[in-house]
């Protein structure tokens, strides 16, 4: 077997109209063993697919950290400042009035206003990240037309690696996944 | 049917959920299989008819929330006047309401939120619907600010837009940061509800039976498919906006305290009110939490899912910020004795003495004392005492911003001022329909939306700790 | 709330539209009642007369650039006059008349409407200043209850007509009465001071020489007619001078409000209180010392030096004071007549120590004290009064006695008794009514109504289709006196001339314009109008020189008669004796209590009870609005177990007839003694004055025609909802004690010899640490106003003159009870002392106090309400959202909300949505100030110290490069003031008045040392200088009830 994973020439014919293979596991467990065998195997465009975030899982798969945090960071930082400025243009600069003998510009007064800026910047910023590193939405997926993959929401635990893998041949892929103790895998079509 | 991990079966009703130092807990009752948890929450929205007792309710209270917004009609075409508000009480009930909601709008998030950051697993079984009442809550407590002003259709003019007038807003107003607070915490906790609700709608389109549903739900799920990758940006994104929530939580109470507390009248001027609307705030969230848990596990049969130690963990918060309450009470007497203000004491003795005694011992009683009874498990985890405490937790907080708004305003400096507050039809019909409005959004919600968050729940069944694989030469 | 204050809204609409008026119900049943056929013409007629007056106005105020010349010649103009700019306000000199005395009137016109009146700088008896009276009577003009068109008597009821008709009318009647020599004609006016009604009543006289005459006023200062005749054997005009006088003793006479004098009396009296000279700064030497015997706690009373200052004694025993102040004098060898000895103790609470207290006070002030007396008391204390003064050496210096000008007329109720008489004798066919209304006010007894089915035609001249006007053959529509022309006197007889600021609206006629019509029209050279009838009178011509100086300086130079020096009637003492003999002796008790009736301190007889400024503005000392009340002292209520939680019913009976009314507990109102505000329960006069109270008039007869006792009270299990402007509520004793506890802090008093010890009266200037570096209000203009609490009457001259000049509206009795009135400034009431029986009565106005740290700004979200360079708290009413945050933080609550668009609509029809309501109408909006924008709803308002008057200002000195000059702005308030209470100006022009004032150290702003808000309006302490023996025990203050 192991010279399936030495040569890659003798690689499907028409892999190409593959989205590649999707393995369905019994547990959490066996599926995260997989995983770690998987990529011990090597492979790199592959993923796995669970009901619920599996503890550990991105470690077993080496998923990079996420630039979230970071972007928010700056998007609150900038909120904060943006909304600071805004009071000062406003009641300091552009129209200053004369409220109860204070002066124009009163931090004190306004970081109320500077916090609410910052949690919301932040708030939405961390919304539209998600979407935006997810890749989604997106509402068609090759895995959709996989009957089982339905249950990847309910109990269904899949691992699939994709045609586009190096890696990949659509037999031997497909060997090591059952090899690996998955219940039932299939070829999904591009 | 049979669990997925060990083969023994387990009877439904047998309670695993308590600490053992042998396994952590599991935190549902009866098999503890994905699928249940799946079928259990998802059948409630699939059921081709929400059970008997929902119609009556929803048709009591779509109809109150339809008085609201009749009367805010007759309030917008005819005048403030139609409330009981005078001079001195310019606010009335309006903003009593408005405290009052933005206070139960608490929970929710703080739940999610907070119990996230310090990993209680525990929160799954009831974050999903805390959150709703967040969000409803505060829908609730929007309604009221912005109906209040004499001209409401001029309110915009609170935004910092240019404008032909040439003026802005004015960035020393506690209303303008009350404004942006209730804003903010509008926005946060509706995008914090549906990011967390996506994996559970993905859920229901893929159990989907009908074309439209399958539609719905799919639009909604926004194509999720559960991806590991996915999941870790997931993961995080709700970690960091739970971090940020948590600090609103606790900015927006104190913004809105400030409406009072920046304010020279005595009674409203207190250093002491932005922790006091926050503790009152939590504290009314988690009431409303104990009030409604109840019947709703037991309308939509989730007693396996929301159990009695979930209600008893919340029963103990919620006696927890009692006793702060309480603390916080006997505090804010004595220092109006210590301060020697003659002004500032003859309020406080107003509030417990005067007209509206009634509001002050209510408060007292209520938010400090009655929910005591908690000390004891009996009470913590019995419907008929937990449920009913949490309804009254409510009244007393009520009564305390009826009291801090209306108590204070009436007896204020210049005795020739003084006046009484009468409030009229139209405010107590509101008050009702702003429950009514709550309500009915409420109903709705556990009939179309995943009362419980699935996913949450199957995250911390023990079948999902995993033990990771030893690799060699890989590093993990 | 409860029906009956529901029913104070019923009636025709207040400020209703004409178009309006046409299809609501109430018209429609007010149209059968009084018009049945010819409403729809009524309405359009009126309507297009309306645009036509409106036209006219513009003509008339266009017409030479100042004055109006003849009001015949009128129509609309194309082409602008010469000097005329519209919108800019005129200036006219004229003069109103209550109670036959005449004071002078400087009326703020705008485009041919009359929007303000104020008095006339220049006039020896208001010298500028006015009371409500004069302030609210602009109002009156513009009533749209005002009667609208001649009415004659039909089958059913009433139906109108017009002049002509009535005039065809009349050439059948009147000839007739020629022949007959005028047999069975009498004529009823009421007081008048005017020379040209003098002079056509007598040439009405001469006309019909059998003809009788009536006079008959139901406020009538008859008693003091009696008493000079009593003392000096002539009836005269007594008229206190007491700006001379340093030690005053009013018998029961309240003379800073309701008295035809008060103006004069107030200004007069403060004169000798002020104690620092805005003019100068310097601080006086000298303070005058007020005493007050009185049967009710009136606003004069409150400015008794303290508790012993003030007797609170039944009417009916005033008289024993009086005697006994007397016997002190003459015991101290004054020459007082000789006097029956009362014999006996002193009714309580008269104590001899202090009778003799004021006996020793008025002999150390020979010739600078006077006693005055109230026209409610009998005629014997006026002569005992005149006897002393002129004992005392006062009379020409303290007091001035002038010439009654109707000398010889018989007393008003005599008069009315016998008119009555004659007309149930039916001597009397023809009854011609000039602007009286005995239906109503003609005392009970009399049953006035009855007697006037006996007259064949009864003809009616009035303001309003009153209840005499109901049961006339004739009823005709009179002229508002700025409507007219004519003329008045004033105390001392100098003469004014009313002119016109506006054509009729109604189409009404004068008194003389009637009159002339009722003269034989024989002669071809018979003069009809009221401008020709008054040249005729005072002898000028229309445009020479001193006629025009005349209309210019608002009165005549010279005509005034000079004072008397009388001397006392040998047969005074034999005929006091016999009077104060026949004074009622029975001993007042709870069943024998004693009524007083009085005229109301706001509608005075009735005849301003269609006002709404007068019916909403609250009384100085019950603060009650839109109502009447049976004022009765704790101790009363106490015994008859009247509730203190709630105002409830009682029912008063005296001489066989009763009335239901509401009672109201007063701290200070003598024990026995109940007492009544004449005026309200007028019915079917208007949408104001119907349901407003209780007709007093009903219990009132010939015999007693001031206060009568042996009338028995009884609680009724009824209660009723009196509309009160503080304490709306009755107050536990934790608040009773609070409020006790701060009035110090709010209103600083102290003694004259205090203040001379030290100034600042131990003020310490508090020094006001902040934690931001305040705003420097060092550049500019900074305007500030000075208010002096010892010179403040309470007569809420100002606060009447406040909702003229700013539009403010009337708002009603519910939403007053709602605690939603809009007045700008409230004159806040509080009692002091020991006892609830005799407290002392502290008033203190509250305006905005412009604070410079003003904790209204900072919280509006919209910046609405923001800070002037020039140190004015400014509120941008069209940048209002009514978010009503302002209103909360202001600690004197004098920000004023307008919960619903009281501009619009009805008081009626409040509660409807705006869009079924009516637009604002034209009458209504006549009367506003163009300078003033008017507000809508949902918006704040409140004080801007006038800032349209400060903005003119700095126009017309910027056009002239110059500084504003001191005392060029006046708010409405402080030119309204009689006693000059209220001073504005620049703080930072060190020769202003007001910087001088603000000086003084015992100047405080309310709350600041609490608050330091720094305000602008500023208080001056309440001193008092009570006599050195009679210094009151240290009081704890009593609080508000």
């Amino acid at each position: 077997m192991t010279t399936i994973y030495t040569n890659p020439s003798s690689a499907h014919p028409d892999k190409a109209k593959l989205f590649g293979v999707l393995a369905e596991f019994a547990s959490p467990q066996a599926l995260v063993d997989a995983a770690a065998d998987i990529r011990k195997a090597g492979y790199r465009r592959w993923d796995c697919y669970t009901p619920f975030p599996i503890h550990g899982l991105d470690r077993v798969m080496a998923i990079p950290k996420s630039i979230l945090p970071m972007v928010v960071g700056g998007a609150a930082a900038s909120g904060a400042l943006g909304a600071l400025a805004l009071a000062w243009f406003c009641n300091a600069y552009d129209y200053p009035m004369i409220f109860s003998g204070k002066p124009y510009w009163g931090l004190p007064a306004h970081t109320v206003v500077g916090f609410m800026a910052l949690i919301l910047s932040g708030v939405v910023t961390a919304f539209m990240c998600v979407w935006v590193f997810c890749g989604l939405p997106r509402f068609h997926h090759p895995l959709f037309e996989m009957p089982q993959f339905r249950r990847v929401t309910d109990d269904g635990f899949f691992l699939a690696i994709e045609a586009t893998d190096p890696c990949f041949s659509p037999v031997n892929t497909a060997e090591l996944l059952k090899g690996l103790g998955a219940v039932d895998v299939e070829l999904v079509k591009d | 049917m049979t669990l997925a991990v060990n083969e023994v079966s387990v009877p439904v009703d047998f309670d695993n959920t308590g600490e053992t130092d042998m396994k952590p807990p599991v935190l549902m009752t009866g098999e503890a299989s994905y699928k249940r948890v799946t079928s259990l929450v998802s059948r409630i929205i699939e059921a081709p008819r929400a059970p008997a007792i929902w119609y009556p309710c929803f048709f009591l209270s779509a109809s109150l929330a339809g008085l609201l917004f009749a009367l805010i009609g007759y309030e917008v075409f005819t005048g403030v006047g139609v409330w009981g508000n005078n001079s001195p009480q310019g606010w009335g009930f309006p903003i009593v309401n408005f405290v009052f909601w933005v206070g139960i709008a608490h929970a929710g998030t703080l739940i999610s939120a907070i119990l996230l950051l310090f990993r209680q697993k525990w929160r799954t079984g009831i974050n999903r619907f805390a959150e709703a009442t967040t969000v409803f809550a505060v829908i609730c407590a929007g309604v009221f600010p912005a109906i209040h002003v004499g001209r409401p259709w001029l309110a915009y003019w609170l935004a910092p837009y240019p404008n032909i007038m040439g003026d802005w807003p004015n960035f020393y107003s506690p209303l303008l940061w009350d404004a942006i607070a209730v804003g903010t915490y509008t926005t946060v906790s509706v995008l914090f509800w549906y990011l967390g609700m996506v994996p559970d709608l993905a859920t229901l389109r893929d159990r989907a039976t009908t074309r439209l549903r399958h539609t719905v739900f799919g639009i909604l799920a926004m194509g999720w498919r559960g991806s590991a990758k996915h999941w870790k940006i997931y993961d995080r994104a709700l970690l960091v906006i739970a971090g940020l929530a948590t600090c609103l939580v606790l900015g927006v109470s104190s913004t809105v305290s400030t409406d009072f507390a920046v304010s020279l009248i005595p009674g409203w001027h207190e250093t002491i009110f932005p922790p006091l609307f926050t503790v009152g705030a939590i504290f009314s969230g988690f009431a409303t939490i104990m009030f409604l848990a109840y019947p709703v596990r037991a309308i939509f049969g989730l007693k396996s899912l929301i159990t009695d130690r979930h209600l008893d963990n919340i029963a103990k918060i919620t006696l927890f910020f009692a006793s702060i309450m309480l603390y916080i009470y006997l505090i804010e007497f004595f220092i109006a004795y210590y301060s020697g203000n003659p002004y500032e004491r003859y309020v406080y003795m107003n509030w417990m003495f005067g007209p509206y005694w009634w509001a002050g011992w209510a408060m007292l009683f209520f938010n400090g004392v009655l929910p005591q009874v908690l000390w004891f498990k009996y009470a913590r985890t019995k419907w008929w005492i937990a449920a009913p405490i949490g309804l009254f937790c409510l009244t007393g907080m009520w009564c305390e911003r009826f009291t801090i708004i209306i108590g204070s305003m009436t007896h204020d400096f210049l005795p020739s001022a003084w006046h009484h507050f009468v409030p009229t039809w139209v405010d107590y019909g509101m008050l009702a329909g702003s429950f009514g409005l709550f309500f009915t959004l409420f109903l709705l919600f556990c009939r179309f939306v995943p009362v419980v968050a699935m996913y949450e729940v199957k995250s911390i069944l023990p079948q999902s700790h995993v033990h990771l694989p030893k690799m060699a030469g890989v590093k993990i | 709330m409860s029906s009956l204050s529901d029913q104070n809204l019923t009636g025709k609409e207040y400020w209703r539209s004409l178009e309006e008026l046409a299809d609501t119900p109430e018209f429609r049943q007010f149209v059968q009642r009084e018009f049945p056929n010819r409403a729809s013409e009524w309405l359009n007629g009126d309507r297009r007369r309306f645009l036509k007056i409106m036209g006219a106005s513009f003509a008339l105020a266009g017409l030479a650039g100042c004055r109006r010349w003849p009001a015949e010649t009128l129509a609309p103009y194309a082409h602008r006059p010469a000097n005329r700019d519209p919108g800019t306000p005129v200036y006219y000199a004229t003069g109103m008349d209550l109670g036959g005395i005449g004071q002078g009137m400087l009326v703020t016109s705008v485009d041919g409407r009359p929007i303000k009146v104020d008095g006339n700088p220049t006039h020896p008896l208001n010298g500028g200043a006015s009371d409500i009276y004069g302030q609210a009577s602009v109002l009156g003009v513009y009533d749209p209850d005002r009667s609208r068109t001649v009415m004659r008597k039909g089958k059913s009821g009433l139906e109108p007509g017009n002049w002509d008709d009535f005039s065809t009318a009349w050439r059948k009647i009147g000839g007739d009465l020629q022949k007959s020599q005028g047999q069975g004609l009498a004529f009823l006016t009421g007081a008048s001071s005017s020379p040209s009604v003098q002079d056509m009543l007598k040439r009405t006289a001469k006309a019909f020489p059998s003809a009788r005459f009536f006079e008959y006023e139901p406020i009538s200062s008859d008693n003091a007619r009696a008493g000079t005749l009593m003392a000096f054997g002539e009836p005269m005009r007594v008229v206190p001078q007491l700006a001379k006088a340093r030690v005053i003793v009013s018998l029961d006479f309240d003379f800073v409000v309701g008295d035809p004098l008060s103006v004069k009396l107030s200004r007069d009296f403060s004169a000798g209180r002020r104690l620092t000279d805005p003019a100068t700064g310097d601080a006086a030497t000298d303070m005058n010392r007020l005493y007050v015997i009185e049967s009710t706690f009136s606003a004069t009373g409150s400015l008794a030096e303290n508790a012993l200052h003030r007797i609170p004694l039944p009417a009916q025993d005033v008289v024993i004071a009086t005697v006994a102040i007397a016997a002190g004098l003459k015991k101290r060898g004054i020459n007082i007549p000789e006097l029956p000895s009362l014999g006996g103790a002193l009714p309580e609470p008269m104590r001899q120590d202090v009778i003799d207290a004021i006996v020793a006070d008025l002999l150390t002030h020979k010739g600078e004290c006077v006693v005055v007396a109230g026209s409610q008391q009998p005629a014997a204390v006026h002569a005992l009064a005149a006897a002393m003064n002129s004992a005392l050496g006062n009379t020409g210096k303290t007091v001035e006695y002038y010439k009654d000008p109707s000398a010889d007329r018989t007393a008003h109720d005599q008069s009315i008794t016998n008119l009555t008489a004659a007309m149930r004798n039916k001597e009397i066919r023809t009854l011609v009514m000039l602007d009286v209304n005995p239906a109503y006010n003609a005392p009970a007894d009399l049953d006035f109504a009855s007697a006037l089915a006996n007259v064949t035609e009864s003809i009616q001249l009035s303001n309003y289709v009153d209840e005499t006007a109901r049961l006339c053959t004739w009823h005709l529509p009179a002229a508002h006196y700025l409507e007219s022309w004519g003329d008045i006197r004033t105390f001392d007889g100098t003469i004014s001339i009313v002119q016109p600021m506006i054509e009729p609206i109604f189409g009404g006629k004068s008194v003389i314009e009637t009159l002339a019509m009722l003269l034989p029209s024989g002669s071809k050279t018979a003069v009809v109008s009221g401008y020709e009838i008054v040249q005729r009178t005072l002898g000028l011509k229309a445009g020479e020189w001193k006629w025009k100086k005349a209309l210019f300086d608002g009165y005549i130079k010279d005509t005034g008669w000079s004072a008397l020096t009388p001397t006392l009637n040998a047969s005074i003492s034999k005929d006091l004796t016999q009077a104060i003999d026949a004074r009622p002796r029975a001993a007042l008790g709870a069943g024998n209590i004693e009524i007083v009736f009085r005229p109301d301190s706001k509608i005075y007889d009735g005849r301003f009870a269609n006002n709404g400024w007068l019916q909403e503005l609250p009384d100085p000392m019950t603060r009650l609005t839109w109502d009447n009340a049976a004022v009765i002292s704790p101790k009363l209520a106490k015994t008859i177990g009247l509730s203190f939680h709630k105002t409830q019913m009682l029912a008063i009976t005296v001489g066989g007839k009763t009335l239901k009314m509401p009672a109201y507990i007063m701290p200070g109102q003598p024990e026995f003694s109940i007492s009544l505000a004449l005026g309200y329960g007028r019915e079917g006069v208007g949408s104001v004055a119907d349901g407003a109270g209780f007709n007093v008039y009903s219990l009132r007869s010939v015999a007693a025609m001031n206060f009568q006792t042996g009338a028995a009270v009884k609680v009724t299990a009824e209660s009723y909802e009196l509309a009160n402007t503080q304490d709306h509520f009755a107050i536990s004793t934790l608040s009773q004690e609070a409020v006790a506890a701060r009035i110090p802090d709010l209103i600083h008093q102290a003694t004259f010899a205090e203040f001379q010890k030290d100034p600042s009266l131990g003020h310490k200037k508090a020094k006001a640490v902040s934690l931001w570096e305040m705003h420097r209000y060092d550049t500019g203009y900074q305007w500030a106003m000075a208010v002096d609490l010892t010179t403040c009457t309470s007569c809420s001259a100002c606060v009447v003159a406040c909702q003229a000049e700013n539009n403010i509206p009337i708002v009603g009795k519910q939403q007053v009870m709602n605690g939603r009135e809009m007045q700008w400034i409230r004159i806040d009431r509080y009692f002091r002392g020991p006892n609830a029986d005799s407290p002392e009565a502290v008033h203190e106005p509250i305006l905005c106090m412009q604070c410079e740290n003003a904790p209204c700004e900072a919280v509006c979200p919209v910046g609405a309400t923001s800070h002037s360079a020039d140190g004015l708290n400014m509120m941008t009413y069209n940048r209002c959202i009514g978010t009503r945050y302002c209103a909360n933080n202001c600690p004197y609550k004098v920000r004023r909300f307008n919960f619903f668009d009281y501009n619009s609509g009805t008081l009626k029809d409040l509660y409807k949505p705006n869009i079924l309501r009516s637009n604002m109408n034209d009458l209504a909006a006549m009367q506003k100030n163009p300078q003033v924008s008017i507000r809508m709803r949902g918006v704040i308002e409140k004080c801007t110290y006038c800032v349209q008057r400060i903005d003119d200002a700095r126009v017309t000195a910027e056009r002239q490069n110059r500084r504003i000059r001191d005392g060029e702005i006046t708010p409405a308030c402080a030119q309204a003031c009689p006693t000059q209470a209220l001073i504005f100006g620049d703080m930072r022009d060190k020769a202003s008045r007001v910087a001088k004032l603000f000086k003084q150290p015992r100047m405080y702003g309310i709350l600041n040392d609490e608050l330091n808000t720094r305000p602008r309006t500023r208080f001056m302490p309440k001193i008092s200088n009570p006599n050195p023996s009679l210094v009151a025990v240290e009081t704890s203050p009593l609080g508000t009830q």
